[in-house]
């Protein structure tokens, strides 16, 4: 149904932009989840102003201290302390920066991997499709967890080790999803029309197909990101991760499976800040998807 | 005159509403019409004027956030607007039927156009299967299906777009209805399989004493088939008629513009200037107020602010405007 | 007039799967058409859908390689000209004024998008010129920073023809420019069609599948039937003495707003017409009310005379039953 010419902006319209923020606003779920990553990020980098006690320092005279609301607890170290005496709220806030930098980092990579991947495979079709669908199955008979686990195993964990093999395991949603969505795009006339304008190859996928499938893009990076946090958690969990000293949050949920019994905060908060800040992801993402999904031809 | 009881579908001061984010939308505006047995009644329009969303007011298959009020919305004398879910379920598909513009949004991919056929006639008439069978091969030879009895066992895939608007066609005529409501039902089809299936709707709309609201963008058309016309625009109908008295003597300006844009081989010139329509059409979110063409006709004035006069002439054309005659 | 490009024995297929174990089909969407276009002329191509005119189309503009066959440009092929110099001298227009303009871009970077491709000016230059080709296409310049979702199909079909004439090409292939627009519409793009073409001197490819406005618009008409080119002639002399029965067919079921006339019978057969199953001899022949003995077996071959070109047994191969 075209009901374009009744819509023709008369000058009182809400411009594009009012009405985009209308649609924002109108997601709750959108709002809430964007509005927890923020602060999550906010605290990441604040973390040397935020942080109370060094992260590292260790104090054996002040091994598992409760957390202020326990009756042993102390304001001194609000969060309590861990196994080896260290601040747990500080190692908490340092936490947050390893997380955001794995979420990013690997979205990086991945992102940069399947988008290209997806967008050739896409735009080009045939060999190169062909070529692309043979990789994403290949990639998805093997399990991300085992995979990650052997390489560790191999040549050892760490923090660049888990986002390099995260980056180049995760890559697969992006190349599916940009792959559907450039065809898509491609197939449009002003596509036709760049390529009948003389444009290069690498213009119109850049300049035409990219900034409209970027929407979906986006969408993809939040959950993926989530999903390597997730999986960055699993790994130093197992040991196979982030090394110690590093807080990561799952590094410290592992530190403190021993005392799971006698200190459950030890357990319970770094989990919790994981869990949130998981959530606030997924719903930011979600929510994203349903603004950027009404859009194109009203 | 035919005497009333001939008026199959009368509509009364039909408005329909659709709530939408920046307000409330005007898509019909008081429109009124009728139809006799055995007529054809073209409703003409530029595309979002309201021919729609008639169409399917008359039907009760309104979308969700559109509402319709009328002063009376009669179908052979008996009130729409008092009858019940059940007693319009009764009646749609089966004395009152409707031919959408894409076969497919009306064909069910899942079932055979047999199944599809045989189903609603069976519903509405208590047939036996047999019987609705017979009555499906039957029509879909007179819709020019030829082996018709071997494409009851087709899916709709399986026909190509011709094929499958004739079938829609057939499937509108199973169960004998007096009202035939057909929304361009031709807009997606070649010229000349389009010329085919109107001279076969017209065919069969006057040998089965069907009336018949058909609903099209198209002037050509309408010149062609209609016995009175209306033309809408911005919801309203601003002229209405008896065909040839409509083309050859168009009183409204919006009618008169609409005719001279359309080439026609052997009258405008070729290369020459086609007439034009300046301006777009108005927002119908909020009140219009006066002549909702004002913005666009080159004899608006002051008197055109407030709502223009409805005039008439001895033979029932009627038109929406302060002139006697704008030519 | 000189032949501006000149098609040689054009084909196009398509491989179509039909199914997972049925394995691919070749779909012949044009089967070997030869035409020229010439300087200053509007040669309309018309059919029904499915026929192969955009695919013809997006050969001509160099967006769709032939699978055999071939096109010059000024005696030139097309292929050593490279997307670049193609897009200097042809230039498109589609149908569909809503896919057809990036929803990313404003109004002014799309019509620009040609002129940065190829470098020319400055940035400030290319604005004014974008500004100076929206003027000439009726598009003040306060619509220049908006969206094209803000534009309605009247005025998006305008920023494609800006977007088109910006280079000063000499060729404009025009794929159903006006099909997705209301009759008033249409008549306003026809207008500044032909407007355009007068003042930049610029030959058109136009496509379309109404007569009527073909019979306005163009100077010559190419008829295809299923990938071929059934007939070609003067526009005057088509509509005056039609030679081809699909052709007759098609002009008869012109309707023209002229009440009383009634729905024209055209005679034709109802076998439609599939491009997968082309029928054996005259692809017409199972709807040809003027079918003779022979035209469901032999091939009829294309008649070259000073009207035009028709593809007909009843014309050329013998004396023409009169
Ligand atoms: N579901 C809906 N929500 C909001 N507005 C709607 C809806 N459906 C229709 N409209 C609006 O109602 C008006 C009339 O629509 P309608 O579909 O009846 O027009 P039409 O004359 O049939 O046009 P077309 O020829 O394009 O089909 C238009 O302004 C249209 O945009
Ligand atoms: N990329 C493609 N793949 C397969 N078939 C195609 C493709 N493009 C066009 N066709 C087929 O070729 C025929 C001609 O298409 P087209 O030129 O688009 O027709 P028209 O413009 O006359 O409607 C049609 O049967 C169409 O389905
Ligand atoms: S009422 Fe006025 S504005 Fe409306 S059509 Fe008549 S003259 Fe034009
Ligand atoms: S060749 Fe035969 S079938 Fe084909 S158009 Fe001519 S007369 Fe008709
Ligand atoms: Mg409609
Ligand atoms: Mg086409």
């Amino acid at each position: 149904m075209t009901s374009e010419p009744l819509s023709l902006p008369a000058a009182a319209e809400p411009t594009a932009y009012s009405r985009l923020m209308r649609r924002v606003l109108g997601q709750k779920a959108f709002v809430i989840g964007i509005g927890i990553v923020a602060a999550i990020v906010l605290i990441a980098l604040l973390a040397p102003v935020l942080a109370p006690h060094d992260p590292y320092l260790q104090n054996l005279s002040a091994r598992n201290v409760p957390p202020f609301w326990y009756a042993k607890g102390s304001w001194v170290h609000p969060l309590g302390t861990d196994q080896l005496g260290r601040d747990y709220l500080s190692r908490v806030i340092y936490g947050a920066r390893i997380s955001l930098l794995i979420g990013i980092s690997v979205v990086i990579i991945s992102g940069l991997i399947g988008t290209t991947l997806g967008l050739a495979a896409g735009y080009f079709g045939g060999k190169v499709d062909m070529l692309v669908t043979f990789l994403v199955t290949t990639r998805l008979s093997m399990p991300v967890i085992l995979v990650a686990l052997a390489v560790v195993a191999m040549i050892g964990g760490s923090l660049w080790i888990v986002i390099l093999v995260l980056g180049f395991l995760k890559w697969d949603r992006f190349a599916v999803v940009m792959r559907s969505a450039t065809q898509q795009v491609r197939s449009l006339d002003y596509v036709a029309a760049a390529e009948a304008a003389g444009a290069s190859t690498t213009r119109i996928v850049l300049g035409e197909v990219l900034p409209n499938i970027a929407p979906h893009l986006i969408v993809v990076a939040t959950l993926e990101a989530a999903s390597a946090i997730l999986l960055e958690a699993a790994l130093s969990f197992l040991g196979l991760g982030v090394q110690p000293p590093l807080p990561s949050w799952g590094l410290m949920i592992s530190e403190a499976k021993a005392y799971m019994f006698f200190s459950f905060w030890l357990i319970a908060i770094p989990g919790t800040a994981l869990a949130l800040l998981i959530f606030a992801i997924n719903l930011a993402g979600d929510g994203l998807r349903d603004i950027i999904a009404p859009e194109g031809r009203s | 005159m035919a005497n009333s009881s001939d008026i199959v579908l009368e509509v009364d001061g039909l408005s329909v509403d659709i709530r939408t984010a920046g307000g409330t939308l005007h898509a019909v505006r008081d429109i009124s019409f009728s139809v006799k047995r055995g007529e054809t009644l073209c409703l003409v329009g530029e595309s979002g004027c309201g021919k729609s969303m008639t169409s399917l007011a008359i039907m009760d298959l309104l979308p969700k956030a559109a509402t319709k009020t009328a002063r009376r919305l009669a179908f052979a004398g008996e009130d729409l607007s008092r009858a019940g879910k059940g007693r319009i379920n009764a009646l749609r598909g089966n004395s009152m039927s409707m031919i959408f513009q894409e076969p497919m949004t009306a064909l069910n991919p899942a079932y055979t156009i047999g199944n599809q056929l045989v189903e609603a006639y069976c519903l509405h008439k208590k047939a036996s299967e047999v019987e609705a069978r017979e009555r499906a091969v039957f029509l879909l030879g007179k819709v020019g299906i030829a082996n018709a009895a071997e494409r009851l066992g087709q899916y709709p895939h399986q026909l190509s777009g011709g094929l499958r608007q004739r079938v829609m066609i057939a499937m509108a005529l199973m169960c004998g209805p007096e009202l035939l409501i057909a929304d361009e039902p031709t807009t997606a089809l070649d010229v000349t399989i389009q010329a085919q299936i109107l001279r076969l709707l017209a065919d069969l709309q006057r040998e089965l004493g069907i009336a018949m609201v058909l609903i099209t963008h198209d002037l050509g058309i309408v010149a062609r088939i209609a016995d009175r016309v209306a033309v809408m625009y911005a919801g309203q109908i601003v002229e209405e008629g008896p065909t040839a008295s409509l083309f050859n003597a168009p009183r409204h300006p919006y009618t008169q513009g609409l005719i001279a844009c359309i080439p026609v081989p052997g009258r405008t010139e070729p290369g020459g200037r086609l007439g034009v329509i300046p301006g777009v059409v108005p927002s119908l979110v909020g009140e219009v107020r006066g002549c909702s063409f004002r913005d666009r006709c080159t004899k608006a004035q002051q008197a055109c602010l407030d709502a223009p006069p409805v005039r008439e002439t001895a033979d029932g054309h009627r038109w929406r405007c302060i002139l006697e005659n704008a030519a | 007039m000189t032949a501006l490009i000149e098609a040689h024995d054009l084909t196009r297929s398509f491989e179509v799967s039909r199914g997972m174990f049925k394995g691919k089909r070749t779909l012949h969407a044009v089967n070997g058409i030869s035409l020229d276009i010439r300087q200053g002329e509007v040669l309309a191509i018309v059919g029904e859908s499915g026929c192969g005119k955009s695919t013809l189309a997006r050969m001509l503009l160099g967006l769709l390689p032939p699978s055999a066959g071939a096109i010059t440009l000024e005696g030139q092929d097309i292929r050593s000209l490279g997307r670049k110099g193609m897009a200097r001298r042809v230039q498109p227009v589609f149908q569909d004024p809503y896919s057809s303009l990036n929803p990313r871009r404003t109004i002014a970077s799309i019509v620009a998008l040609p002129l940065e491709v190829h470098g020319i000016g400055t940035a400030a230059e290319r604005r004014k010129m974008t500004i100076e080709m929206l003027d000439k296409v009726g598009l003040p310049q306060r619509f220049a920073d908006r969206y094209p979702r803000e534009l309605s199909g009247g005025q998006r079909q305008r920023v494609a023809i800006a977007r088109a004439l910006v280079m000063k090409p000499e060729v404009v292939v025009c794929d159903e420019p006006t099909s997705a627009l209301d009759v008033s519409v249409q008549s306003q793009i026809l207008n500044l069609l032909m407007d355009l073409r007068r003042e930049l001197n610029l030959t058109y490819v136009f496509i379309s599948h109404n007569l009527a406005v073909v019979e306005h618009i163009a100077t010559r008409v190419a008829v295809m039937y299923l990938g071929r080119v059934v007939e070609l002639a003067e526009t005057a002399a088509l509509f005056k003495a039609p030679r081809h029965p699909y052709t007759k067919a098609l002009l008869a079921s012109v309707l023209t707003p002229e009440p009383g006339l009634g729905i024209p019978d055209t005679g034709l057969g109802i076998a439609f017409p599939d491009p997968l199953n082309p029928p054996s001899g005259c692809p017409f022949h199972p709807r040809c009310p003027e079918r003779l003995p022979q035209c469901a077996s032999v091939v009829p071959q294309i008649l070259r005379d000073e009207t035009g070109a028709v593809a007909c047994h009843l014309h050329g191969q013998g004396p023409a039953p009169h």
